[in-house]
């Protein structure tokens, strides 16, 4: 751990700092929007987002070397893939009557084929390693200010509408009685976690997007009694997750990702095996 | 009984996939009337209130609320569903489940004094002032039914529609309810579902009874005959226990 701290201090590893900094800032949006993810019980929604979001990392790059479209960076294809699947389950899940987890389940595997089927036309090496497991440590400074503006996005939107998000998630019924735009609400809903998913696609990877959205929430829920003291929780949980995370891949030369969900998972089994003990009759 | 129509139903027809569930229904209940609708299960009562907030669409017939359509009528009514469709672990306290029925007067931003002066006021009603900060999940379900009816309360309603506010409530919590609901009377017309006959001979001066048609009955004026043609078979009038009474009852 001490090599880890003076490595963090060295001024010829900046990757490192970034690599830090991104996580523990990243962890705001993802802890605020992860409470929602878990409160309103649509992680496998999350799931989906971020395979699609495969498909459009591997059209940026198909573009990017076919066309020579060098603004087609992985990141916007990403962006743009998460938030039409965003829009696309927001629709199906309010107006069509079609079995919402087939229409989810298609569009988590057609992403991932599309992006996959692009990835093997792209001329020269694309490690699809790198999207599904994801590195922290390629992050750059401009990394840095996204994240920033994503937190700035996800906490002022969060803060301003909250007892409209939390009237959606709690009884969506009702909201819609009080005249409440429960469609509208529930795709920013969406269209926030998409963005966040893009953002957790670089930080852990894909395959692992659900992990630290939702184990951080989970963890804080069994603490919290308001939704906004989740949040908070949550946040707190998910920087205490990345930092160790990285902390202790730093040493042995781990995967910063798979170690980051390693702790959360960890930590979450932990905290629910003890809620269990301590309160044996509250399921 | 009063001048003003707060509720009224022309001729209306409700299917779902096909099979009738109300057929050619007629209703008018004046303003702070206190009607309680009764029937069997299946028979269309929760079909009924639907109509009556507009969250279904009569197959043919006219429902009006307060003169206009239900859904412009829907804000100037408090409903309280059976069931909740909500989640007992979200972490919420009973003041922000409360605080919720006065979301529609916001744009955006946090809730004003005087939404919070209602929202306590409406606590206060239904006897909860003292559990306001608990987490909803951690009260009875009687407790429960009457946060979702201060929820109501707290929209400042007109017309307070509850459907089956009476399941999950033990007699001494009945009795309270009942006290609660008769003072709500004078100011705001009533309406409400029920398995319980007993109760609805005792305090309530109008009955819906619905089992596919809509018929209308002064309280005094039910008999067995009239319960049976509703019932489709025997049942005794006066019955407290309404679980009992929801076994006594043949589905016609």
């Amino acid at each position: 751990m001490a090599e880890f701290f003076n490595a963090l201090v060295d001024p010829n590893l900046t990757f490192l700092r970034y690599a830090f900094l991104t996580g523990l800032l990243a962890s705001i949006a993802f802890g605020v929007m992860g409470t929602y993810v878990v409160v309103r019980r649509i992680s496998y929604i999350a799931g989906a987002i971020a395979h699609c979001a495969l498909g459009g990392i591997g059209a940026a790059l198909f573009l990017q070397t076919r066309f020579g479209w060098t603004w087609a960076s992985p990141m916007l294809g990403a962006t743009l893939a998460a938030l039409a699947a965003a829009v696309i389950i927001g629709l199906v899940t309010l107006y069509a009557r079609e079995r919402e987890d087939t229409v989810i389940g298609a569009l988590w595997a057609i992403g991932m084929a599309v992006g996959l089927l692009f990835l093997a036309k792209t001329s020269g090496y694309v490690d699809p390693m790198v999207y599904l497991f994801g590195n922290i440590l390629y992050i750059s400074e401009y990394d840095l200010w996204v994240v920033l503006a994503l937190d700035a996005l996800v906490v002022g939107v969060g803060a301003f509408w909250y007892n409209k998000f939390l009237a959606v998630c709690f009884d969506e019924e009702f909201a819609r009685l009080r005249g409440v735009r429960v469609g509208f609400y529930y795709l920013v809903l969406l269209c926030l976690t998409s963005l966040t998913v893009v953002m957790l696609v670089r930080v852990v990877g894909i395959v692992m997007v659900i992990a630290l959205l939702t184990l951080p929430a989970a963890v804080a829920g069994q603490f919290a009694r308001r939704l906004w003291h989740m949040m908070a929780l949550s946040v707190l949980f998910c920087m205490a997750f990345t930092a160790a995370g990285i902390g202790l891949s730093y040493g042995p030369d781990l995967p910063s990702g798979p170690v980051i969900i390693v702790v959360a998972g960890a930590v979450y089994l932990a905290v629910t095996i003890g809620a269990r003990l301590r309160k044996p009759r509250l399921s | 009984m009063s001048q003003n129509i707060a509720v009224a139903l022309e001729g209306v027809s409700f299917a779902y996939n096909g099979a009738p569930v109300l057929e050619d229904a007629a209703l008018r209940i004046g303003e702070r009337e206190f009607v309680c609708v009764v029937g069997p299960n299946g028979g269309g009562k929760t079909t009924l209130l639907l109509l009556i907030l507009g969250l279904l669409q009569p197959r043919c017939g006219q429902v009006r609320v307060f003169g206009g359509l239900p859904r412009h009528g829907r804000r100037r009514i408090g409903y309280s569903p059976q069931h909740a469709r909500y989640d007992p672990r979200f972490p919420v306290t009973v003041l922000d489940v409360v605080l919720t029925g006065r979301l529609e007067r916001h744009l955006g931003g946090r809730y004003s004094a005087t939404d919070k002066k209602a929202a306590l006021a409406a606590l206060d009603e239904v006897g909860l002032a003292g559990k306001l900060g608990w987490p909803l999940g951690a009260l009875s379900g009687g407790e429960r039914q009457r946060v979702f009816l201060a929820r109501a309360l707290a929209c400042e309603p007109d017309l307070l529609l509850l459907d089956e506010p009476m399941s999950n409530v033990d007699l001494a919590v009945e009795n309270r309810l009942i006290e609660i609901l008769q003072t709500l009377n004078r100011r705001m017309t009533i309406m409400m579902v029920s398995h319980d006959l007993g109760f609805v001979a005792d305090v309530v001066e109008t009955v819906v009874c619905v089992n596919r048609k809509v018929v209308v009955h002064p309280t005094s004026a039910i008999t067995g005959a009239i319960i049976q043609d509703i019932y489709g078979g025997d049942v005794r009038m006066v019955r407290h226990d309404h679980r009992y009474a929801e076994e006594g009852y043949t589905h016609g």
